[in-house]
């Protein structure tokens, strides 16, 4: 299967910074990123969360995965298109706003 | 009057005139220097000069024009804290405006402290006479303050980013310019002070616990870190005339707690669910709500439209900008959800307009089926329904209006 990796590690400078935050950054990375044309080209995101990033707030999170869920609708198949690397928190950080994000586009 | 202005019988006339001539001049100078303070009612001087534009905003919200007489003791009643008491933060801070332009140009105000004060009232005031001093000669005099506090004030430079660790406190703050530049969305400059705040609580409660090897869990850690990156989005998000942002950290040693305060000037919650762009779905949301409030006589002196509108921004997905993302909506709740992970007697109060929102853990974030899906949502009342009347000792109106959002979360450490 194909996979294309995406670092966010290029979103924070460390040591100065370790939050990864903002509802635009979260949008504006997927776009430059090409998140979506790599998902239709049958590409498995992954998304590689560093051990120097410390926090990621729910609004980067939103931010990222707002188009993919437009498309998608549901977090099953939203989980089958991307793969979080990182550590257990940051794998359930992602699942709780997945879970949220499956709440509102179903409602 | 000076030998070289004096006009004597034997000068020329050439000398004369130019002699007058320097006279009138001198005479025009002084006359120029003193239209510029022109008279108050109360007989005092009024100083010629204009605040930056948000005070100046501040000031004619409250009608400061009209408040007769400034005096120069200013008392700080009862507890002068944000959370406490909020109308008493805000008095204070506009009768030091006042002052600073109606009253003696040349004497001092005194602040005379009758309880006790936060401090977030005291990083207010500090701001507040910052920006006085940057028009005039300007000094304040302090009475009945602690030893604890006079030492925190004196060292407070609320206008620029500043990190100061004394004996009774560590104070990181930082004036936060809103960079609004898609092309360098990652140059925010609280994101680096985020990260020093989180270690200073970290060390804080490596102090506390006599524990130097402590470490914050990774949820109490991105707590921290998400509830200040929350706040920015909000402001940038939401304030489109917003430059910048105050955010300051504060260890109290004595206290054993960290406040974290974050404030700007720019809409008020309430004027973001008041444009004229609102999305249908969200208009309707709101005009329900309004409507039912109306019908059963709700709004009085002490619960207002804003004060409603403002509760009702801080639930699950309420946002202006819902039809870009039907997601959006989510920055305050999400804030209190993280502050409360860290500590249930953690206390937060929001204050933006003349509403003041008190958070603590006599009620808590429940999910409802509310506006046709699962939200979370924080009513302030027994049933959480936010079609009821919130507790009035949590959503309270207050006296005086504050032209933006002034944040304060206060952590015990015990």
């Amino acid at each position: 299967m194909k996979t294309y990796n995406l670092n966010l590690l290029e979103l924070i400078n460390p040591p100065h910074t370790e939050l990864i935050s903002g509802r635009d950054l979260g949008e504006t990375f997927a776009r430059q990123k090409e998140v979506l044309s790599h998902i239709e080209n049958g590409e498995i995101i992954i998304i590689n969360i560093d051990a120097k990033i410390r926090a990621i707030n729910d609004s980067f999170i939103k931010g990222f995965f707002s188009e993919i869920f437009k498309k998608y609708r549901t977090q099953d198949k939203v989980k089958t298109l991307v793969e979080i690397k990182g550590s257990e928190d940051f794998k359930s950080l992602f699942d709780k706003n997945l879970k949220l994000l499956d709440i509102i586009y179903n409602a | 009057m000076a030998k070289g202005f004096i006009i004597h019988k034997s000068d020329s006339s050439h000398v004369r005139h130019q002699k007058q001539k320097l006279r009138n001049k001198i005479k025009r100078s002084a006359q120029k220097k003193l239209n510029r303070i022109s008279l108050h009612s109360s007989g005092n001087r009024i100083a010629f000069f204009s605040y930056i534009a948000e005070i100046e905003h501040f000031c004619r919200k409250n009608n400061i024009m009209f408040w007769g007489e400034p005096r120069r003791k200013i008392y700080l009643k009862g507890k002068c804290s944000l959370h406490d008491n909020p109308n008493e933060v805000l008095r204070p801070l506009l009768e030091i405006l006042h002052y600073a332009k109606c009253g003696n140009q040349v004497i001092n105000p005194v602040l005379i402290c009758k309880n006790s004060i936060s401090f977030g009232a005291m990083h207010l005031i500090d701001s507040i006479c910052w920006e006085i001093a940057s028009h005039r000669k300007w000094g304040v005099e302090f009475e009945n303050f602690s030893d604890a506090n006079r030492d925190i004030i004196s060292n407070l430079r609320t206008f620029k980013s500043y990190i100061s660790n004394s004996g009774s406190s560590y104070i990181i703050n930082e004036k936060v310019i809103i960079n609004r530049d898609e092309f360098d969305i990652l140059n925010q400059q609280y994101k680096v002070k985020a990260k020093e705040i989180t270690q200073m609580v970290q060390l804080a409660i490596q102090e506390c616990s006599n524990n130097p090897s402590y470490e914050l869990p990774f949820l109490a850690y991105s707590a921290i870190n998400s509830t200040i990156g929350e706040h920015f989005d909000n402001i940038k998000q939401h304030a489109p005339n917003a430059r910048s942002g105050i955010l300051c950290g504060f260890y109290n040693r004595e206290q054993k707690e960290v406040d974290i305060l974050i404030f700007n000037f720019g809409n008020t919650i309430a004027d973001t669910l008041l444009v004229n762009s609102l999305p249908n779905e969200m208009r309707d949301s709101i005009d329900d709500i309004i409507t039912s409030h109306t019908t059963r006589s709700f709004f009085k002196n002490n619960f207002t439209k804003e004060n409603a509108l403002t509760l009702l921004a801080m639930q699950e997905g309420i946002s202006s900008k819902i039809s870009d993302d039907i997601s959006r909506g989510h920055g305050l709740i999400d804030y209190i959800e993280h502050c409360f992970k860290l500590n249930t007697g953690t206390k937060i109060v929001i204050i933006s307009g003349r509403t003041a929102i008190k958070i603590d853990n006599s009620y808590s974030i429940k999910t409802k089926y509310v506006f046709n899906r699962l939200r979370r949502v924080i009513a302030f009342n027994e049933d959480n329904d936010i079609y009821l009347l919130p507790n009035s000792s949590n959503v309270v109106n207050l006296n005086y209006y504050f032209p933006g959002v002034i944040i304060e979360t206060t952590i015990p450490l015990s």
